[in-house]
C-alpha cells in the first residue's frame, strides 16, 4: 500500500507516465502482431478437400480426352492399370486402338467422385461418335493413378496369404510402377514360440519369378529386426526393384532365415499372377 | 512525499513492463529451437532415418502449394530475379543461422537446377524451372515436420525440401534444402 500512496500522490506524474505505458504496450503488441519481413510468404491457405478432388477430377479427365484426340500407345501404356489388363485378358493394342477416336471430339459425361478405402476413383462416360465407354481414374496419391475401362472394379485390390511352422504372412495391397512393385504385408506369429525376422538382410526376403531368377527387396518401412512373440503381428511395406514388363511374372514371395526358438525357417507366398 | 522517490519508481515499473513484454514478444514470435542438428547431417538420409512415408492427401496438397509457390519465385532466365531471395526469411531461424544468405543463395540455385527443364526447339534453347506437379514423395520426420522429394516430370533428378508446419497460425518455414 506504501507503494500505492507513493505513485498516487503525485497525480500528474502517475498519469503521464500511464500513458507512456499505455503507448509502449501498444507500440509492442503492434510489433507482436505485425507481420516480419518474409511472415507474408510463410503464410498458407488451408486446403478444402472436396473442391481440390473436383479440380483433380478435372485435371484427369482432361489429360483423357487429350489422350483419346492425341495420345500415344506408350502414354496409354503408362496409365492403363495393369492387373485390369492381366484380368480382362487384353493386349494394350488392341484397347488402345479402341480409345483413339478420329477426328471426333470425345467428352466425358456423368462424373463422378468416390473413395474406396484410401483411393479415389474419378469416373464417367467417356464417349465420341455413337461409341461410349466407362472410365475410371483409380488416384492412389494425387498425380499417381491409373485408367480402367468398364464399370468400376478395384482390380488390384487383392490378398495373398501364406504360412509355415505358425507363421502366418498376409499381403493386402499392391502399389505398382515403372521401377518398382511394393507390398503391404502383415506377419503374424500363431506359433508357440518368438520368432525374429531381419528386414536389415535384404537378400533374406525376396521375389521369385516365373524363371526361377530372385529379386531382393530394396526398402522397407522397418529396417531392424521384428521380434514377434505368441500372438504379435506386424505391419510394414516392402519395396522391390522390378521393371513394369516383369512385374507380372512374379511368382512368390519368400521370407527366409526367419529364426524360431533355436531354429530357422522360411515362408513363401504365392502370388501368381 | 519524495518526487525523486517517486520518479525512481516509475523508472523501475517501467523498465520491468519493458522487459516482460520483450520476453513475451520473444517467445510469441520465434521458434529458435533447431528442428534438424545440421552438424550431424551430411546428406538427406541422415535425416530419412526413422522418416515414415506419408500418404495423407491434405497434407500433400498444402505442401503441394508451398513448394510450387516458392519454385516460381525463381526465374531460370532473369539473371537479377531476387524473388527467390526474398524466402530466405521464410527458412527456419536455425537453419538462416547455419546457412547465412549467400549460402542459401548457392542451394536454392542448386535446388532449383534440379527442376530445370531444357528443350531444344529449332535453332534456340528454352529453358524453365518446372513448379507445378514435383512433389513426388513426403516423409513425415516428426509432428507437422516433413521433408518432401520433388522432381519434374520424365527427370531422374530430384530435390529434397523440409517443410514445418504450424497449423494453429497456417505458416510453415523451411528448415532443408538439397
Amino acid at each position: 500500500m506504501d507503494i500505492l500512496n507513493t505513485l498516487f500522490s503525485d497525480r500528474k506524474t502517475f498519469i503521464i507516465m500511464a500513458i507512456i505505458y499505455i503507448i509502449v504496450v501498444v507500440f509492442v503488441l503492434f510489433l507482436i502482431w505485425t507481420p516480419k519481413s518474409g511472415e507474408e510468404l510463410a503464410t498458407y491457405e488451408k486446403v478444402d478437400l472436396t473442391k481440390k478432388n473436383e479440380e483433380m477430377a478435372e485435371y484427369y479427365f482432361a489429360s483423357i480426352i487429350d489422350m483419346g484426340l492425341y495420345g500415344s500407345k506408350s502414354t496409354f501404356e503408362s496409365i492403363i492399370d495393369k492387373n485390369y489388363l492381366y484380368y480382362i485378358g487384353l493386349e494394350t493394342d488392341e484397347l488402345f486402338e479402341n480409345f483413339r477416336v478420329n477426328g471426333v471430339y470425345p467428352k466425358i459425361t456423368g462424373t463422378t467422385i468416390k473413395n474406396v478405402g484410401d483411393t479415389i476413383v474419378y469416373s464417367g462416360i467417356y464417349s465420341a461418335g455413337s461409341g461410349s465407354v466407362n472410365v475410371n481414374i483409380i488416384e492412389r496419391a494425387p498425380y499417381d493413378y491409373t485408367l480402367t475401362l468398364d464399370t468400376f472394379y478395384d482390380y488390384s485390390s487383392f490378398k495373398r496369404t501364406g504360412s509355415n511352422d505358425g507363421i502366418v504372412v498376409t499381403l493386402s495391397d499392391e502399389y505398382n510402377d515403372f521401377k518398382y512393385i511394393r507390398y503391404n504385408v502383415e506377419i503374424e506369429n500363431t506359433s508357440e514360440q518368438a520368432i525374429e525376422i531381419d528386414l536389415s538382410k535384404l537378400a533374406d526376403t525376396y521375389l521369385t519369378l516365373g524363371n526361377s531368377a530372385t529379386v531382393k527387396l530394396s526398402s522397407s518401412s522397418i529396417t531392424s529386426t521384428i521380434k514377434l512373440e505368441k500372438d504379435d503381428s506386424i505391419v510394414t511395406s516392402l519395396a522391390f526393384e522390378l521393371d513394369v514388363s516383369n512385374q507380372q511374372d512374379i511368382d512368390k514371395l519368400t521370407f527366409s532365415n526367419i529364426k524360431i526358438g533355436d531354429s530357422t525357417t522360411n515362408v513363401d507366398v504365392n502370388i501368381g499372377y | 512525499m519524495d518526487p525523486n522517490k517517486n520518479k525512481k519508481l516509475y523508472l523501475i515499473m517501467g523498465c520491468i513492463v519493458i522487459v516482460f513484454l520483450i520476453i513475451l514478444t520473444n517467445l510469441i514470435r520465434s521458434d529458435n529451437e533447431a528442428i534438424i542438428d545440421y552438424g550431424d547431417v551430411e546428406s538427406v538420409s541422415d535425416i530419412l532415418v526413422n522418416a515414415t512415408l506419408d500418404t495423407d492427401r491434405e497434407t500433400y496438397y498444402t505442401l503441394d502449394a508451398i513448394i510450387s509457390k516458392f519454385v516460381s519465385s525463381y526465374s531460370v532466365n532473369e539473371e537479377n530475379d531476387e524473388g527467390y531471395e526474398e524466402y530466405y526469411n521464410v527458412l527456419h531461424k536455425s537453419y538462416r543461422d547455419e546457412l547465412g544468405k549467400s549460402k542459401y543463395k548457392e542451394i536454392a540455385k542448386n535446388f532449383f537446377d534440379k527442376l530445370t527443364i531444357t528443350q531444344e526447339t529449332g535453332m534456340s534453347t528454352l529453358s524453365y524451372v518446372q513448379s507445378e506437379r514435383i512433389l513426388r514423395q513426403i516423409y513425415a520426420i516428426d509432428t507437422n515436420t516433413y521433408l518432401c522429394v520433388v522432381g519434374a516430370e520424365n527427370s531422374s533428378k530430384v530435390g529434397y525440401i523440409g517443410i514445418k508446419l504450424n497449423n494453429e497460425t497456417n505458416t510453415y518455414s523451411i528448415f532443408y534444402l538439397e
